[in-house]
């Protein structure tokens, strides 16, 4: 056995032991699984740090500060890409120091201004205003769906259904109550007469239906969320028998 | 030689004696006589001999058997015309009575006759005799008394009979103020005449009752006393203070320094008569003590030690010690008597106070640790994960039971196949893998159709993350992958690595992706933008196709957001977990769609497969999927109905 096909297998070994000691946790919180949860953490926050270390701190201002070396300051486009952003790091450094950690509110208003704002900005352009758009749907039977292909009578339902979800939806976020009934029931009943006699349906209506449409929205996004989940018990169960059968068929000898 | 005048009974004394020579009182102060200021005035000295009423006069002639005190005065203390001369003060009392002017000429009280018998006095009748005669004179006295004094009696006493306590006689303006003996050791201290003549019940009247010596009007007053009057505390006690003893010129709660001719007039105390209550010294009655306000008054007159009572520098009682001052009977601020004795609380005051009480009883009180309950086991979750595993695990490891493949494909499938059929030859595709690892089982069997179909088309690959830990599972998707298709590392598809920044470094990389990115994940060296498949890649729209692989709305809507502008009319395709799909399919289904295809979920990813026909991870993973899913709605399913029971269970016990 070479020391790769070793290596593998001891690493097949110490993957399976991980996986059995975090399912334990099925059983209850016990050592094993803690101690499965702390090495992950531990392992993850380390290996963010050597990533950060390899693919931004290093080549982008150490390699260019110690290749240019002190002719970087007249270099203006180095002052811009790798002088300002070491200076910027120094200052956010200096938040360790209760003295001059106001110093590094700069670095850490840059940061927070300039990601408000790409982030503000993309969402009207690319959110907020083509929703608003998509749900001020055409009902035009004869206009066809892109994507999905639907038209006619079924595109017309299926867009006076989204028309539908959208209103109640909304109506549903209202933030107003009745000034001498602060606690009063948000639904109240009202008499419905229909072929099958008189029934009770919640009154006001539109904000119901609302709070239905958001309901059914939370169910699919929790069965899916429940499948993928499932999928991920499945992969992890194949993944124990495959090892078991590497480590199996590594230690045992071949017939 | 200078002499001086004694304050008690008006006798000239030498300068240098201690004691009168008549009467035994103290002549010099033992205190401090005070500033100049203190020293008596002479409007405030008593008058000459001279001046005295005619029956004090003639009362002195009685018991000393001098008929005319010298009325030598010291030159200092040459005496002014009293009338003109007196203080304001004095002019605004009334006049005195004709009952006031003593009792007439050659008789004598019986107590002072008593007290006195070397004096060449009437004899007084004897004391037994109680209900005796009465002076004319005195007889007066106490009908004007009684006369006065129902309409001022307190109206809780009333089984109190009138007292018939001889009314002061108020010094006039033209009578200097001089009393008797009786009431000179009996100051009123300003108090009303009602409440002195509410006082004949007190103790020390009573024990004199049975004296031999007692007036008769006294030995009247004494019988008054309600044998069932309670014991009350006195209101003026300190146990270091010395005692007065109660003598018999009923002093009363005054503490006063009594002369010491005074004080053998006392008669033996008497044994305290059967059927009548002892009452100690220092009590009150219970008619003064209903008086006294509950709780609130606290004395302003304390007794003090002899030697630290303040000697009485004016005024008749000049010279005489422990004379208890006006002010603070009359200046000093108390308590209304009358009404604001009492807190009036109220029922809701009176819980409210009890509800705080409570609460601070119950703040202070320490919690007691709760034995805790013996852990029970959870079952219930033990069942679910068993029927989990075994749902998961045995078709995986006993290989049935089998269920269908679908036969339907989804619509986006389609659509999504166009796109990747559509991509141009040549042009790099760009792969996001923008998930966490623990997701990997999923994300990788639905995306791993899809770039199965890439390579089988000969698109190079790139990809790229914004998470540390997407470089390696993109390795291990892509190199699963590209192993059944022979496709080589940094050949047909390179790893751009990690893009530090978030939502700015997504719009950096798409204005221009080769100054967002500096160095690979496992390159040969140098910036990965030298590979012959990346050199003709200078901006997002340069790529053939963005994919990107997420489990988070959040990242999908990001890189939708983002990227719009500079994608070029590139299709953007999303692989999304099954819990993030209803959120992004809006992007999708809209007329003017931000996202061109959608891959999700497991049914989605077999239906590629088989459109494919390369059997692949998601296919080999149908069966566990499909038993697991069957557990969960059967669980699904029992909840359901344990909940209606239990609701229907409710409502028929209401």
């Amino acid at each position: 056995m070479t020391n790769e096909a070793l290596l593998e297998l001891v690493g097949t070994a110490v993957a399976a032991l991980l996986t059995i000691m975090v399912l334990s946790y099925a059983l209850g919180d016990n050592a094993f699984f803690r101690l499965a949860a702390y090495l992950f953490i531990g392992v993850a926050a380390g290996y963010a740090g050597a990533v950060a270390w390899h693919d931004v701190l290093q080549p982008r201002l150490v390699a260019p500060l110690l290749s240019a070396g002190p002719a970087i300051i007249q270099d203006s486009s180095q002052l811009t890409q790798v002088v300002a952003p070491i200076l910027l790091v120094i200052l956010l450094l200096s938040k360790v120091s209760p003295t001059m950690g106001r110093l590094g509110g700069l670095p850490v208003a840059l940061m927070v201004g300039v990601g408000a704002g790409v982030v503000v900005g993309g969402a009207i352009t690319g959110t907020l205003l083509p929703q608003t758009v998509a749900a001020m749907d055409s009902l035009n039977p004869a206009v066809v769906a892109p994507q999905t292909g639907e038209t006619g009578i079924e595109r017309l339902v299926n867009v006076l259904i989204v028309l539908l979800g959208t209103l109640s939806t909304l109506s549903y976020f209202r933030l107003t109550g009745k000034r001498d009934q602060p606690d009063a029931a948000r639904y109240g009943t009202r008499p419905l007469r229909t072929p099958v006699g008189v029934i009770s349906i919640p009154w006001p209506i539109l904000p119901f239906l609302g709070e239905m449409f958001i309901a059914l929205t939370f169910g699919v996004m929790f069965a899916g969320a429940l499948a993928a989940v499932i999928l991920v018990l499945i992969e992890r169960l194949q993944f124990l028998a495959g090892a078991a059968n590497v480590i199996l068929g590594g230690l045992l000898p071949a017939p | 030689m200078a002499e001086i005048r004694c304050p008690m009974c008006s006798t000239l004394n030498q300068a240098d004696a201690a004691s009168c020579k008549l009467c035994g009182a103290r002549l010099k102060p033992t205190g401090r006589l005070g500033t100049p200021s203190e020293e008596p005035g002479p409007e405030m000295r008593l008058p000459a001999t001279g001046e005295l009423p005619p029956w004090l006069a003639r009362l002195r002639k009685d018991v000393t058997g001098r008929g005319q005190v010298p009325a030598e005065v010291p030159p200092e203390e040459t005496p002014e015309p009293p009338s003109e001369e007196s203080p304001d003060w004095l002019g605004g009392l009334r006049p005195a009575d004709s009952e006031e002017e003593g009792p007439p000429e050659g008789e004598v009280p019986d107590w002072l006759a008593e007290a006195a018998p070397a004096a060449p006095a009437t004899p007084a009748e004897p004391a037994e005799q109680g209900e005796g005669p009465v002076p004319d004179w005195l007889v007066r006295i106490r009908a004007k008394a009684q006369a006065d004094t129902p309409a001022e009696e307190p109206a809780d006493t009333p089984s109190a009979p009138a007292p018939t306590v001889e009314p002061t006689p108020p010094p006039t303006a033209a009578q200097p103020p001089a009393s008797p003996p009786e009431l000179a050791a009996e100051p009123t201290l300003g108090l009303p005449d009602w409440l002195l003549a509410a006082r004949p019940d007190e103790a020390p009247r009573k024990a004199e009752a049975e004296t031999p010596g007692e007036p008769s009007w006294l030995k009247e007053a004494g019988l008054d006393s309600s044998p069932e009057l309670p014991h009350v505390q006195a209101l003026i006690f300190e146990g270091d203070a010395p005692r007065t003893p109660v003598s018999d010129a009923d002093v009363g709660p005054i503490s006063v320094e009594v002369p010491d001719w005074m004080t053998e007039l006392k008669a033996p105390p008497a044994p305290p008569p059967e059927g009548r209550p002892n009452l100690a010294p220092a009590t009150l009655p219970a008619w003064l003590e209903a008086m006294r306000p509950v709780d609130t008054f606290r004395s302003v007159v304390e007794i003090e030690p002899e030697d630290d009572q303040t000697v009485e520098a004016a005024g008749p009682l000049a010279g005489l010690r422990g004379v208890l001052l006006a002010e603070p009977v009359m200046a000093m601020p108390r308590t209304p008597t009358a009404g604001g004795g009492r807190l009036e609380v109220t029922e809701r005051q009176f819980a409210q106070a009890e509800l705080l009480h409570r609460l601070v009883e119950e703040e202070q009180r320490e919690a007691k640790p709760r034995p805790q309950a013996r852990p029970r086991p959870p079952l219930l979750r033990w069942l679910v994960s068993v029927v989990l595993f075994v749902a998961a695990a045995v078709p995986t490891f006993a290989g049935g039971p089998a269920f269908p493949l679908p036969r339907l494909q989804p619509r986006e499938l389609d659509v999504l196949a166009s796109i990747v059929d559509g991509a141009p030859a040549g042009q790099p595709i760009l792969l996001v893998f923008d998930y966490e690892a623990g997701y990997a089982g999923e994300l990788e069997a639905v995306a791993s159709p899809l770039i199965d179909h890439l390579l089988g088309r000969g698109l190079p690959l790139a990809t790229l993350s914004t998470r540390p830990t997407g470089p390696p599972l993109a390795e291990r998707l892509v190199a699963q992958v590209a192993a059944r298709h022979g496709a080589v590392r940094n050949q047909d598809f390179v790893h751009l690595g990690y893009l530090s920044g978030g939502p700015t470094a997504v719009q950096l990389f798409a204005a221009a992706p080769t100054q967002a990115v500096f160095r690979g994940y496992l390159g040969p060296g140098g910036s990965p933008w030298l590979q012959p498949m990346l050199l003709n890649v200078h901006s997002l729209s340069d790529f053939g196709l963005v994919v990107v692989l997420t489990t988070g709305t959040e990242i999908a809507r990001t890189w939708t957001e983002q990227t719009q502008p500079w994608l070029g009319g590139r299709p953007l395709v999303m692989v999304l977990s099954a819990g993030a799909e209803p959120l992004v399919r809006p992007y999708y289904e809209a007329l003017q769609p931000k996202v061109q295809g959608i891959l999700s979920g497991l049914p989605a990813a077999v239906s590629y497969e088989l459109r494919l026909g390369q059997p692949g991870p998601a296919e080999s993973r149908w069966n566990a999927f499909g038993l697991g899913l069957t557990a969960v709605e059967v669980f699904l399913i029992a909840g359901l109905l344990y909940g209606a029971a239990a609701w229907l269970l409710r409502g028929s016990r209401r």
